[in-house]
């Protein structure tokens, strides 16, 4: 048989040659970046520097000053002249001539949490940040919320990661900080100017050896100190929140308790609709808080270990229980959400965020957030809080690109840049300058938080630098909830969590004193 | 007197070309995709890492540590009560389905089989977002079935699938039933159907019911079937993961709180890599062992 010119046997050597050749090619394409000689040019450019100059002026100033001296029933009042030193600052335009090099091009990814308002709202601070910096560009990249903790620890790792990340603050518990991120302070700003512009509370969030701040603080739900509450369904049980309250904070537990009670509904023995709806997670935040109200420092921090075995942790941990189990039960929690739409609870004890997230899925309901008081006899008022989602820019991120997730870093905390999150988000901000700001304290969203938030909440928020993770659902409030439920002896859970606990924490303990 | 030839035995040929470079193909895809990890969580598991910090070679402490652990033996617990009821209620079901299935005509049968493979091609999570309604107290099914009963006096408004520690793991197996009814059905339906009707009818001729050709026809030549996918469900029903993560999270308390799901815990909520890889490679052991043992007893050669 005559050999056809083209066999099938050759046209698959031919396809699987092409095909390897192909695959060669894409691989030596993929690995490492294309390699672009950039010729740096000087030109000259005539600057005007404002140069502030301070002046000391003598001032001569008529000032009355009212005296009394009482004259046969006249008073009589005497002028005095007083000389008042009176400092001008004077603004000198001084001609410089710089010799500057053309601007560094950079390219960011910014990994954000994918949640479309949020999204949309930094892509609007991106649009302005790249028109005031032509030669900056920021893709903004969406990642799963589930999926944004799995996806960054191993792309940090690998370098690959975006330039600038959201993560949450708990993330960096177990972490030596200072070998992943790059520090903001004293760099970007010291640490007392970070501490104007942010909450200082916000700060303490993230822990490092150096004191340094590597996190840029910005929103958090604030589960910990807020409930938020129907209150026309409190009404319609007789209970005027807004009118009892003390500007949306409970006076006082009993207060509280009382206003939860009367909220409850029980067909026969069966509780129908809770007062407050908790999931088990929230009394990891309330346990911890109440045993720090009464003193309890549940962290020492000096040996850098947990100490849950204090007598004001019992005290606390069966406070919180016994409230626990008493307002609501696993048939109202597992079948309950959303509660305050469900009709299973009338306070919805998972964080100030809860209001515009009500105004999403039930408008018609009338959500309000208020304040939790102090527990019970506790002398002190500390709340323990969620984590915070924060920026931050991995340390290999180095060069112009550094400098230009910096550049980035301080235009997000611009408080008009923060400000368009109150149209459709109720949580809090970590930023002091948002609460100043006219667009933000009038917003949909914003005018809920803005007369509480940085009064009520910041100031008396605690981040314990412990090194676990999820202390809060995964181990403490999963142990209250064993208690108030299930018969848990509390010795035995407290023995539990402090096991627990301090053997993760002394593994991440062993991983910082090998080297972080 | 005629002799029969002999058929040569075979030479080994060399394979062609298109066949070397598919198998190449296949074995790089292999050693990237499941040797490379497999040995990566084999070496992780003796470290205590966490993916950014420095490694700490700790030995075999993690091996220990889970002695000592007691949510770990908790989760081996609850996997255990899972795949040792659900596996065998599971096959039993999808077998009956089948052969019901097989005495169907075929219009029947087709839509039958249909309907019952809907499910198995269902993703998780619209199966669990509609097991979280069913399963509502509510407007779920036992709030249905507590009107029902209540209407007759009484009270069923204690079912709470999902909210009790006594029934969270029954409603899962429940939805992992349903879910996986028809693709085990078919694969014995295809087994029943092939065997030979001729055997039945002689049992039948014989005076055999359906009873007795089920035991001593249909049950002795699935059989094969029936340990292939009992090795199968076993791995799956080990490694199942969606359903504990998005409908209890574990819970109540520990109730469903599994070994795939406290292994991804400890891995991406604690960042506790080097024990979590520990803990893959003992699911690892366990399922190398459950495999092995099923299959010792698949060689075992039957009498028909």
């Amino acid at each position: 048989m005559r050999d056809s010119v083209f066999s099938r046997r050759k046209a698959l050597r031919a396809l699987a040659l092409t095909g390897g050749a192909g695959i060669g090619a894409a691989v030596l394409a993929g690995c490492g970046e294309t390699q672009v000689v950039t010729e740096t040019k000087i030109q000259e450019v005539i600057k005007e520097v404002p140069v502030e100059k301070v002046v000391t002026k003598i001032v001569k100033e008529e000032v009355a000053v009212e005296v009394e001296k009482v004259v046969t029933q006249e008073v009589e009042v005497e002028k005095v002249v007083v000389q008042v030193e009176e400092k001008v600052v004077e603004k000198v335009v001084t001609k410089v001539v710089e010799a500057m090099a053309k601007p560094k091009e950079a390219k960011l990814q910014f990994w954000m949490q994918e949640w479309q308002d949020g999204l949309n709202s930094m892509q609007g601070a991106i649009d302005t940040f790249q028109a005031a910096n032509p030669n900056y560009t920021v893709e903004l990249v969406p990642i799963g919320y589930g999926d944004l903790l799995s996806k960054f620890y191993p792309a940090v790792s690998a370098g690959t990661s975006g330039e600038i990340v959201y993560t949450y603050t708990q993330w960096w518990n177990p972490i030596d900080v200072t070998k992943v991120l790059h520090p903001f302070t004293p760099e970007l700003r010291s640490r007392s100017e970070m501490n104007g512009i942010f909450f200082p509370s916000t700060l303490d969030s993230v822990w490092s050896k150096d004191g340094e701040r590597y996190v840029v603080p910005l929103i958090c739900g604030c589960e910990g100190p807020f409930v938020t509450a129907d209150v026309n369904a409190a009404a319609e049980a007789g209970v005027d929140l807004e009118g009892i309250t003390d500007n949306s904070q409970f006076t006082s537990w009993e207060q509280f308790a009382e206003v939860d009670q009367q909220l409850r509904i029980y067909d026969g023995d069966k509780l129908v609709r809770a007062g407050t709806y908790s999931p088990g997670s929230m009394m990891g935040f309330w346990g911890p808080a109440m045993a720090r109200q009464l003193g309890g420092e549940w962290y020492n921090k000096a040996e850098e270990r947990f100490d849950w075995t204090i007598p004001e942790v019992t005290e606390g941990f069966q406070f919180i229980a016994d409230w626990y189990g008493e307002s609501i039960t696993r048939d109202v929690q597992t079948d309950g959400w959303p509660p305050l739409v469900k009709q299973r609870s009338v306070m919805h004890n998972v964080g100030i965020w809860t209001v515009s997230y009500y105004g999403g899925v039930a408008p018609d309901l009338t959500v309000r957030p208020f304040v939790m008081p102090r527990f019970g006899a506790a002398q002190d008022l500390v709340y323990m809080n969620a984590a915070i989602g924060s920026l931050t820019v991995p340390k290999f991120v180095t060069d112009e690109k550094k400098d230009a997730a910096f550049d980035f870093m301080v235009h997000i905390w611009q408080p008009e840049n923060l400000a368009s999150f109150g149209n459709f988000y109720s949580g809090s901000h970590s930023v002091k300058a948002v609460y100043e700001n006219d667009a933000y304290r009038s917003s949909k969203w914003g005018r809920y938080g803005s007369p509480i938030v940085p009064t009520k909440i910041w100031p008396y928020v605690e981040y314990v630098p412990h090194r676990v993770a999820q202390i809060e659902g995964d181990h403490v409030g999963k142990m209250i909830d064993e208690v108030a439920f299930d018969g848990l002896d509390l010795q035995e859970g407290i023995g539990r969590i402090q096991k627990d606990l301090s053997t993760i924490n002394d593994e991440a303990l062993a991983r910082l004193k090998a080297g972080g | 007197m005629a002799t029969v030839a002999r058929a040569p035995r075979p030479r080994w040929r060399r394979p062609s070309s298109f066949v070397l470079v598919v198998a190449l193909a296949l074995l790089i895809y292999y050693m990237l995709f499941f040797t490379a990890p497999f040995i990566a969580a084999l070496v992780i598991g003796f470290l205590n890492w966490d993916l950014l910090s420095t490694v700490v070679p700790v030995g075999f402490d993690n091996y220990v540590a889970m002695a000592d652990d007691r949510t770990f033996k908790n989760a081996l617990k609850v996997s255990a009560i899972f795949v040792g009821a659900y596996v065998p209620i599971a096959l039993s079901a999808q077998l009956i389905l089948g052969a019901i299935l097989a005495n169907m005509r075929t219009l029947p049968q087709k839509v039958y089989l249909t309907l019952f493979f809907l499910p198995v091609v269902t993703p998780w999570l619209i199966a669990v977002l509609m097991f979280g309604y069913l399963f509502n107290t509510q407007a779920g099914l036992p709030g249905m079935l507590n009107d029902i009963f209540s209407a007759l006096g009484i009270d069923t408004s204690f079912v709470n699938p999902l909210g009790s520690k006594d029934t969270a793991l029954l409603g899962i197996m429940g939805m992992t039933g349903w879910k996986f009814l028809g693709f085990g059905a078919l694969i014995f339906l295809v087994g029943i159907n092939e065997i030979p009707l001729t055997l039945y009818e002689a049992a039948r001729i014989d005076g055999a019911g359906a009873v007795r050709q089920f035991r001593h026809i249909t049950w002795p030549l699935i059989r094969p079937i029936m340990l292939a996918l009992s090795i199968t469900s076993f791995i799956g029903a080990l490694q199942i993961f969606d359903p504990f993560f998005v409908m209890t999270r574990g819970g109540p308390g520990d109730a469903t709180n599994v070994f795939s799901l406290y292994l991804y815990r400890q891995a991406f909520d604690q960042f506790r890599f080097g024990y979590a890889s520990a803990m893959a490679m003992v699911m690892f052991l366990i399922l190398l062992i459950l495999s092995v043992s099923q299959l010792a007893i698949a060689r075992t050669r039957w009498e028909y």
